[in-house]
């Protein structure tokens, strides 16, 4: 059985500790293979989850506390987030003898690197690494990173659960419903602005957003709902564990941010059958084609924004369609298989399996 | 002469702030370096260099740029300020501390300074505050990224009186701030963690109180354990000062040796005057691009070393385990190892090329005992090099 430490750098709410924490319950839940350790700076929302997940949890900010759990006996160290691969697997390449796996998703470094901005040790720890993983085929080619050690892993949702969902229909709530952390970055003032110009078409339409705040950014917000004189309209509920609920209770998704990568809550929403407004960031395209599963805008063009919503809400018809299209295309991206592709660069690193 | 000679702090004060900015540069990899250039600190050092190391091991890459942004930054002056007639300085930070304090801060404004971040700036622009200092200082390039992208604060940028913005900077950051009111800070007495660097400017300002708000690390119940090293720090700081340390920010997690007090005790009655600003000219783009040229320069040999032990480190990732392969590779890494001996070389690496992984290194050295198996840390370390010593030149190339 190989001992598997799988480094994060926090337990919180965001996209990458979303998917591996899916991929880790895709792992409980077949034969077992590996013992899975899981070290993190800080806990988080999801803290509870991972100790289920996986074998341990193990929160440790400080050198001399996760410095031990490095040098433990691992045979492979699973690095995740460029911050605590800079800070940790300099340590661990200089002292240990495990091999190690650098991931690179869509974190700071993988999303400015998307965007043109390279931050040069990212690319070096790849160079420090056994074995490399990207999220994406375009994330991959934004980096040169060693030939024949680098696996693009495909993004991971746990896509299965919202399958069961039925479509929206008439009698599903004229509302828009937007998960995502509330941060400045996300430009969720674009969608309440949206929102409030389609009030005037669109009486009963409403908008929810769902996520954890950042401590400032619902104060914003609630101060634009305020301004525009949409209360009655817009739901800020705070993060949910689950939110099947809220796309049930939803005919689309929309997510207005200025930075992303490809976001594990537009999957999900594309998997309950909902159609999906995006802005073009990140790797969004690579799951979502303009006019066939929603749309793709501008980020930061709110009159586009609320054009592509009103077509959608004033045709349900056309938005059922793109919604089936939606599930159909989520299904691709199953965590099951990605979950897969991952343990054989576990293995690959330390000369389990042949490459 | 000290870096808060004039501003009527005791020398042994000043050279306790002094000593706090040299080992926040990471210029020492070993504590005796400093206890010889900083006699009158030598009670202060122990402390600090145990926080260095317990946090930090011994480096905090509060210095590095990997991106030249220095080259390009548009401030015209550089300099320190001072607080008049010792007014009180508070720092002010973004925690839940901070809100219910919002109406007493607006009342007692006009009786102290405030120092703040450029998302405080904003907050405060929300409830009508202008602060008196926006410091800008990002622990990482990837920081200052995120706040390019995310630029709500601008405007409140512009508003501010002072803004106090390290020399790593993004220029693209500082385009709304007017050219007059724009400074790098000199010295900087910095670890990469803002409040700490705003607190120890407050100190050099010659306040008579320094004081957090919205500088929570966490719940009194529940500290954030993320925060240990900046509670360490601030601890520090006040241990080695007379100026008054009040914590304003009762909700937050406790901080060592700040004190519990409230605004009205510490605003004096009456306005303060605005902040001064001892400016001096920064020097110019060409003297800038003039010394990263020569310390690129120097590198040269280095930058060679590095690119040839990094290659030998991919062969022997590949499978190359001859004692020739293993010696070619292992003989340069040990030249990139033995190049932090020199302080000079050092200094270059770190200031001038923004590499982190080989200064790493020469604080907690690879263990010999892994053998082949320090091809990892071989190319780890000389593949940033090698990078960075082209991107410094592909820079330089551009011109000033």
């Amino acid at each position: 059985m190989m001992r598997v430490l799988h480094v994060i750098e926090s337990l919180g709410p965001g996209g990458i500790e979303t998917t591996f924490l899916n991929v880790l319950r895709a792992w409980r839940d077949a034969p077992a293979w590996a013992t899975h350790d899981v070290l993190s700076w800080s806990g988080g929302a999801l803290e509870g989850a991972y100790q289920q997940a996986a074998d341990a949890v193990i929160l440790a900010a400080e050198p001399e506390a996760w410095e031990p759990v490095v040098l433990a006996p691992y045979d492979v160290i699973h690095f995740t987030f460029e911050r605590c691969a800079c800070r940790m697997l300099p340590f661990a390449v200089s002292r240990s003898r495990a091999a190690v796996v650098y991931g690179k998703g869509y974190d700071m470094g993988g999303m400015f690197r998307r965007d043109g901005f390279a931050w040069q040790p990212d690319e070096s720890l790849m160079w420090g690494a056994d074995r490399v993983t990207f999220t994406t085929a375009s994330l991959a080619a934004r980096f040169v990173a060693p030939q024949n050690r680098s696996t693009v892993l495909g993004k991971a949702a746990a896509v299965q659960r919202f399958a069961a969902l039925e479509p929206p229909d008439l009698a599903t709530p004229r509302r828009i419903v937007c998960v995502a952390n509330l941060h400045a970055r996300k430009r969720l003032g674009d969608l309440v602005q949206a929102v409030a110009r389609l009030r005037t078409e669109f009486h009963d339409l409403s908008v929810r957003f769902v996520g954890a705040d950042d401590g400032y950014e619902a104060c914003r917000l609630g101060a634009l709902v305020a301004e525009l004189d949409i209360v009655a309209a817009c739901e800020i509920v705070g993060r949910r564990a689950d939110v099947a609920a809220d796309l049930a209770a939803s005919r689309i998704f929309a997510l207005p941010s200025g930075c992303e990568g490809v976001p594990t809550a537009m999957l999900e929403a594309m998997a309950a059958a909902r159609p999906v407004v995006m802005t073009d960031v990140g790797d969004v395209r690579s799951a979502v084609t303009d006019g066939v599963e929603g749309y793709v805008v501008a980020a930061g063009d709110v009159g586009a924004l609320a054009n592509r919503l009103r077509t959608l809400l004033a045709d349900p018809a056309l938005a059922r369609e793109m919604g089936l299209a939606g599930r159909r295309r989520a299904m691709g991206h199953d965590v099951v298989a990605v979950a897969s592709r991952l343990r054989s660069v576990l293995e690959q690193a330390t000369g389990r399996r042949a490459a | 002469m000290s870096v808060a000679g004039g501003f009527n702090r005791p020398r042994v004060e000043s050279a306790v702030l002094d000593l706090f900015a040299r080992i926040g540069r990471d210029h020492a990899i070993d504590r005796d370096e400093l206890d010889a250039l900083e006699p009158d600190a030598s009670a202060a050092l122990p402390g600090m260099w145990a926080a260095y190391e317990r946090h930090w091991r011994g480096f905090c890459g509060s210095r590095l740029d990997p991106q030249f942004c220095h080259l390009d930054h548009p401030a015209r002056i550089t300099g320190s300020i001072r607080a008049a007639n010792g007014a009180p300085v508070v720092v002010v930070g973004t925690g839940p501390s901070l809100t219910p304090a919002l109406p007493d801060l607006r009342r007692l404004r006009s009786g102290l300074y405030i120092f703040t971040s450029p998302r405080g700036a904003e907050v405060l622009a929300a409830a009508g505050i202008v602060p008196d200092l926006v410091l800008i200082e990002h622990q990482t390039a990837l920081d200052a990224q995120f706040s390019l992208r995310d630029q709500s604060h601008r405007q409140s940028l512009a508003l501010s009186p002072l803004v106090a913005a390290d020399a790593r900077t993004p220029a693209a950051l500082l385009r709304s701030v007017p050219a007059a009111r724009l400074f790098v800070p000199d010295p900087l007495p910095s670890w990469g963690l803002w409040p700490a660097t705003a607190v120890s400017l407050g100190l050099l300002s010659g306040a008579r109180s320094v004081a957090l708000l919205g500088i929570d690390l966490g719940s009194r119940e529940r500290p954030d354990p993320l925060q240990a090293p900046l509670c360490d720090l601030l601890g520090l700081l006040a241990t080695q000062t007379t100026v008054a340390c009040v914590d304003l920010g009762g909700s937050g997690a406790p901080k060592p040796h700040w004190l519990g007090a409230t605004l009205e005790l510490i605003a004096v009655g009456g306005a303060v005057p605005p902040l001064l600003l001892d400016a001096r000219p920064m020097p110019p783009a060409a003297a800038r691009h003039a010394h990263a040229l020569a310390a690129w320069q120097r590198l040269a040999p280095l930058a060679a070393d590095a690119r040839v032990t990094f290659n030998a480190a991919c062969q022997v990732r590949d499978g190359d385990t001859s004692p020739r392969g293993r010696a070619r590779m292992m003989d340069g890494f040990d030249r990139l190892l033995s190049a932090g001996a020199a302080i000079r070389e050092r200094i270059d690496v770190q200031d001038s090329l923004g590499a982190s992984f080989l200064p790493r290194f020469w604080r907690t050295p690879p263990d010999p005992a892994l053998g082949e198996q320090l091809w990892r840390s071989a190319a780890l370390a000389s593949h940033e090099l090698v990078h960075q010593h082209h991107a410094l030149g592909q820079r330089l190339e551009r011109g000033a």
